[in-house]
């Protein structure tokens, strides 16, 4: 059962003589547990490829599934629910809730889902914070942490709701080298420890390399899924 | 709603200031809306009891008089002359049944019955014409209050004692224990000269109201039946009801029931009803008005909050947050500040209130600005002003609920 099943996307901005043909018939399947780069230039579509796979845009055309259920044209509360129950998103900006602390934050979808936060709710929550290394951050306000902190905050909280499928656009975009290594080293652990896939858009090559495939999107077009050695390779 | 109100209280003490602002600002508008209303109330209960504080909600008297027959017409039919203001001096021969039923009727607060009519009150050489009340002795407080308004004496009515306002007692230059001579301002029955009694002066009062102090003479019922030649007869039944705006019904009931010529206070006041009918109007206006600025208060900062929030609620809504909880999340924002405005406001307002009454009350007792604090319609100011707060909150939540989450986290 994949995760995510995308079948000829396509995705048109505007419409008459301003329509921008931004994706053009995009199909790519990712399974669970995957770690997959998603590269291409800038303006390729990557972001809005991301988006539609996040639920947070719908194509034009095409069918997308999201861990085999429908995810077209459904209702927003239908989608909303998709989203907390499947899938965890990671922003090159970490968009915390300044006025909450690091677990309240992790702890955000679990609100979502109309969950009281019990005690597993909230052990999970300390567990994945101690796993992203803040164990001794857990109350502090988001304002109180640093750039790399804040992100691993928001990596904590795209996989507290234990979702199928992680969309990261450019997660490390905001960090300096050292921050952005050590993010990708927990995003890769945590996508094996949980069994969560993970679709990452980068525009760095050096991060790619560190997925298990790479998909690579050139004026709206996907290229043949390649292994990340053959990506490199050419 | 766990997270809605975690989420709505973080924001709120988040922007501290700002909140602070916006629910002195509610507050403010609470102050305004129960100063008005204590004001106005208390205005109209003072006009009010200024007209009905000594006189009667509701009076009981006969039809006028048919006038007598003037002449007869050439064809045998009557003409007859109509003198306005004639004194025809009508009265209720047998009132007791309709006393009783006065007193039985529900609203009735009291009922008494009086005996009006002219005299002069002379000592010396001195002459007063006067109006003679009589009333009985342990009713005489009932419907002007007499006893209160005492300033010399007491409220003391034998058979020949009298009660005086303190004008006409400076006119005539009596005091307690004084005789005067009181002439009835009619001759007896059969008699050529009216009825005259030497009584004594037992008591002083002034109620404030010039017509009365200079002129009214209040004596015993029985006394004042026989010096005006009203032998088991009375004037009026006078009528104090419960509640002065049910006047009019009373009054109805007991002309039906009683077939005799039933008004009110408020039939004879239709001018100070249409004052404070636009009194109301006035004062609902700018309590209107004080609604409508907490709301537009609340409003434009709740429309801010969502502006500056907007990548957050995108987020909020990426991970599966529904726009119905984003909604929920403004509009308690928006109660919380309107409740707690609310509060603030009422407390205050009901101390200012007091303050005022007590800054503007004279040495006499009688504030300059009549307001009445008990009258501040506090309850209904806190409910009025946080609904408003939390009506106001809809459109910027509903605003916060429509953002798209990919443009607020792009943006």
């Amino acid at each position: 059962m994949s995760v995510l099943e995308a079948r000829d996307i396509v995705k048109v901005f505007g419409d008459g003589e301003a329509a921008t043909l931004v994706l053009r018939g995009v199909s790519a399947n990712i399974e669970p547990g995957e770690f997959v780069a998603l590269v291409g230039p800038s303006g390729s579509g990557k972001s809005t490829f991301l988006s539609i796979a996040g639920t947070l845009l719908t194509p034009t055309s095409g069918d997308l599934r999201i861990a085999s259920e429908n995810a077209l044209g459904l209702g927003e509360k239908a989608l909303s629910s998709m989203r907390n129950r499947h899938l965890g998103f990671v922003f090159q900006f970490h968009h915390l809730l300044e006025e909450f602390t690091a677990l309240e934050n992790v702890l955000m979808p679990v609100y979502g889902a109309r969950q009281r936060i019990d005690a597993a709710s909230r052990k999970r929550a300390e567990d994945l914070l101690r796993r992203v290394g803040l164990s001794h951050r857990l109350s502090f306000r988001t304002s109180q942490l640093s750039g790399g902190q804040k992100q691993r905050v928001a990596v904590a909280r795209a996989v507290i709701m234990k979702p199928d499928f992680v969309l990261a656009d450019e997660p490390t975009g905001n960090l300096d080298r050292a921050n952005s290594d050590e993010v990708m080293l927990l995003l890769r652990e945590l996508s094996h420890e949980e069994a969560t896939a993970f679709l990452i858009s980068t525009h760095d090559q050096s991060i790619a390399d560190r997925c298990d495939r790479t998909l690579s999107l050139d004026d709206g077009v996907l290229r043949p899924a390649v292994p990340t050695t053959q990506f490199k390779d050419k | 709603m766990v997270f809605e109100l975690r989420v709505a209280t973080r924001y709120l003490m988040a922007a501290k200031l700002q909140s602070l602002l916006l629910t002195a600002g509610v507050a403010v508008g609470v102050i305004v809306f129960t100063f008005m209303a204590g004001l106005m109330n208390g205005l109209g209960v003072r006009l009010i009891n200024d007209v009905t504080g000594s006189a009667a909600h509701v009076t009981l008297e006969p039809e006028s008089r048919m006038p007598r027959v003037f002449m007869a017409a050439p064809l045998g039919q009557a003409l007859f002359a109509i003198e306005p203001g004639q004194d025809v001096s009508a009265i209720i021969r047998t009132y007791r049944p309709a006393l009783e039923l006065a007193r039985r009727t529900p609203g009735v607060r009291a009922a008494v019955p009086e005996v009006f009519g002219n005299a002069t009150l002379a000592r010396g050489e001195k002459n007063f014409p006067v109006a003679i009340t009589g009333i009985e002795p342990n009713e005489a407080s009932t419907i002007a209050p007499l006893a209160a308004s005492l300033v010399r004496g007491r409220l003391a009515l034998g058979t020949l004692d009298i009660v005086i306002g303190r004008t006409l007692a400076e006119d005539l230059g009596v005091d307690i224990g004084d005789r005067v001579v009181l002439r009835s301002g009619r001759n007896r029955k059969g008699s050529a000269s009216p009825a005259t009694a030497t009584v004594t002066v037992r008591g002083i009062f002034t109620l404030g109201i010039q017509a009365i102090d200079e002129r009214v003479v209040y004596m015993d019922l029985g006394g004042a039946q026989n010096l005006l030649d009203l032998t088991g007869g009375v004037s009026v039944i006078e009528i104090k009801v419960d509640d002065v705006w049910q006047a009019s019904a009373v009054a109805d009931r007991l002309g039906r029931g009683t077939h005799l010529k039933a008004s009110s206070w408020l039939d004879r006041n239709a001018r100070l009803q249409e004052g404070l009918r636009a009194q109301a109007s006035s004062s609902a206006m700018i309590k209107g008005f004080s609604l409508l600025t907490i709301a537009i208060g609340v409003a434009s900062a709740l429309y801010l909050s969502v502006a500056r929030r907007r990548s957050e609620i995108g987020i909020l809504r990426s991970f599966g947050i529904g726009r119905g909880a984003i909604v929920r999340t403004f509009v308690l924002q928006g109660l919380f500040v309107g409740g707690f405005g609310s509060l603030i406001g009422v407390v205050l307002g009901f101390g200012f209130a007091h303050l005022l009454l007590e800054v503007s009350t004279k040495a006499s007792g009688v504030p300059s600005i009549p307001i009445d604090p008990a009258q501040g319609e506090y309850l209904r100011a806190a409910v009025l002003a946080t609904v408003a707060s939390g009506l106001a909150a809809i459109l910027p939540a509903l605003t916060a609920a429509r953002i798209d989450p990919l443009e607020a986290i792009q943006s």
